[in-house]
């Protein structure tokens, strides 16, 4: 469905995706977590190109779109639709919910008669009813709105979506609402998502495979089983052993490897592997080389070369 | 251990143009010194609403309607607060952006509570300490936006326990940090209590938070405590149908792509809050008089109790 080679976003001298590389199976859902900063929200917005690419290959569906204009990425746009975190600002206050869902239907020339249907239905497909198209998003909650941005990235028929934190503004109990809905969906619609998140357990629960940033980087690339069962990366085995786990005997037979210091600025990035100055196993040499993701077998790809099991150690 | 803190039958209301919001309804419960109190609750339930009422901080459209709060054996009024407030009670809050003056040194801010809680003993000296222990290396003449957010937090930490308080108040003190930054963050909190014996009460929506940090747990939910226990008895021992509903919406550990059960239904309006029970709209197992009353607090052990209709007998029939 998509292809990601080498993918480069700078800001000025901010290096906010710096050379990532993944694949996404039609279909399947692609987590890709990390710290605020690390860049996993620019690299979503970079593939569907809200921001231009300054190095790299965008493949969607077999085709080139790294170097479209915005006219000849139109079509590819309807294709490729974004769900945004924060339901409170993403959605024009001043439009009513079935002019949200509208409008992108609208852009797309879809036909005029049917338009009204399919606004009923989307918004009958997010769990809410075709009497609720008439209001304006402050009179919905935080839920509700989120399923209005949710109809609306349906509204056009894409095949992939990018999900940027879509339920982290949202309440626990909502959270699990908004969730299943999205795997339904994905199921009945044949969606293929990419996850974009800091929620580390709602991303192991949706995703099949779970990509680990950190600075502009994929450090970890596994199966969501196996990356949980087998971390090999010593920023992902750091960043799990963070995430708090809702049962008081788990969570006091637990032990924490906690990071040194703070995320460095992405301005100004470590030589070497970029995570040598925080990381717990760091050697001198760590400061000099260059690391690539390689495959450790089994498909579980990791950035560190000195990873005992892992067959890149020898 | 000593009781620290007795809040009874407190209630707050904040009076907006659309009417009263009443987002405490009837909250009591003790804490005892050295205790860790975890208060969970989504957007509304009223646990923020209670811990400013405590502190006297419901600002100019709350008010205070009834409760009585003890603490240390004295009963707060919104006089003798104010003297407590930053010295024996402290609060952090959820965003450290915004709870730091921008305009204003970190060292300035943080002598300036030494100096309007009286401090006796070398000012400097004092908050070159605290800056040190929470790992902060002393830069007291850098602004707020020279730090990440996370030392931010760690400031507000500094500031907040420069005094020596005998109780802090932790109101999603993590919420806003990455996950890495959250373990340090509640790592200074644990060893800060371990030194000090100061009680915490830890504010949040965590339920994975809650059960490494706190000793005992209130859930809330519409301005009303549904359930109070150990925190063993809270996720071992579930008695509330909302605990139940907010303990199967996170993913099981054990289970992780198992599909989630979520709580139907969306928060309750709290201008036009149901009659009854809170809960009652998205309560699976709601009955007759859950509409009508609200359910007083049941014992279900000496240290677990809940609000629930399920509790009295004679309304399983």
């Amino acid at each position: 469905m998509l292809e990601i080679v080498n993918l480069k976003k700078y800001f000025g001298s901010v290096r906010s995706v710096d050379g990532v590389s993944f694949d996404i199976q039609r279909g399947e859902t692609l987590g890709l977590v990390g710290e605020s900063g690390c860049g996993k929200t620019t690299t979503g917005r970079t593939i569907i190109k809200l921001y231009e690419p300054d190095a790299g290959k965008i493949i969607f569906a077999g085709q080139d779109i790294t170097r479209l204009t915005p006219e000849e990425m139109l079509p590819f746009r309807k294709r490729m639709q974004m769900i945004f975190q924060d339901p409170y600002s993403s959605l024009n206050p001043r439009m009513t919910a079935g002019d949200i869902i509208r409008e992108p239907m609208i852009i797309h020339k879809f036909a005029k008669d049917e338009i009204d249907d399919r606004v009923n239905n989307l918004l009958r497909l997010v769990g809410l009813n075709s009497e609720q198209a008439g209001r304006y998003p402050h009179e919905f909650s935080g839920g509700q709105r989120q399923r209005i941005g949710i109809a609306r990235a349906l509204a056009v028929e894409p095949e992939l979506i990018i999900c940027d934190e879509p339920i982290s503004a949202l309440d626990v109990s909502i959270q699990a609402q908004i969730v299943n809905m999205l795997e339904d969906l994905q199921k009945s619609l044949g969606l293929t998502y990419l996850f974009i998140a800091h929620d580390l357990s709602m991303v192991r629960h949706i995703s099949s495979r779970i990509a680990v940033m950190y600075l502009g980087k994929i450090v970890e690339l596994a199966k969501s089983d196996e990356l949980y069962s087998r971390p090999l990366h010593p920023y992902t085995v750091s960043l799990l052993s963070s995430v708090p786990i809702p049962d008081p005997d788990k969570s006091s037979r637990r032990k924490l490897i906690a990071l040194k210091g703070e995320i460095p600025n992405a301005s100004n990035i470590p030589s070497g592997c970029n995570f040598h100055t925080r990381c717990p196993k760091a050697k001198p040499e760590c400061a000099n080389i260059n690391v690539k993701l390689q495959d450790t077998g089994n498909n579980h790809f990791c950035s560190c070369p000195f990873i005992l099991g892992g067959k890149i150690h020898a | 251990m000593t009781e620290i803190l007795r809040v009874e039958d407190l209630h707050t209301s904040f009076y907006t143009s659309m009417g009263e919001v009443k987002a405490v309804d009837g909250v009591s419960f003790t804490l005892k010194r050295g205790e860790v109190l975890g208060i969970v609750g989504e957007s509304g339930s009223g646990k923020s609403a209670s811990m400013l009422s405590i502190m006297g901080l419901a600002g100019s459209s709350g008010r205070v309607k009834a409760g009585k709060i003890t603490f240390n054996g004295q009963e707060l009024n919104a006089e003798n607060v104010k003297d407590l407030r930053g010295k024996s009670i402290s609060m952090i809050f959820q965003d450290p952006m915004t709870s730091l003056n921008p305009v204003l040194t970190i060292g300035y801010q943080l002598r300036e509570v030494l100096r309007r809680h009286k401090w006796q003993g070398d000012i400097s000296a004092r908050v070159n300490e605290m800056l040190e222990r929470v790992g902060i290396v002393p830069r007291v003449k850098n602004y707020p936006h020279e730090f990440s957010g996370g030392q931010r937090q760690r400031i507000m930490i500094a500031s907040s326990i420069i005094c020596n308080p005998e109780l802090l108040i932790a109101d999603e003190p993590t919420t806003a940090l990455d996950v890495t930054v959250q373990a340090q963050i509640l790592e200074l909190l644990r060893e800060l209590r371990k030194t000090s014996g100061m009680s915490l009460i830890l504010i949040t929506h965590d339920l994975g938070v809650i059960a490494g940090e706190a000793d005992k747990v209130i859930v809330m939910y519409g301005g009303r405590i549904m359930e109070e226990g150990t925190t063993r008895e809270i996720f071992y021992s579930t008695a509330h149908p909302y605990t139940k509903g907010l303990l199967r919406s996170v993913p099981n550990p054990e289970n992780p792509e198992a599909r989630l059960i979520p709580i139907d239904g969306q928060p309750p309006n709290l201008l036009n809050p149901p009659k009854g029970c809170p809960f009652v709209k998205r309560c699976p197992q709601a009955m007759k008089i859950c509409l009508e009353n609200k359910p007083d607090m049941m014992n279900l052990s000496e240290t677990h109790k809940f609000s629930c209709w399920l509790g009295v007998k004679e309304n399983y029939a």
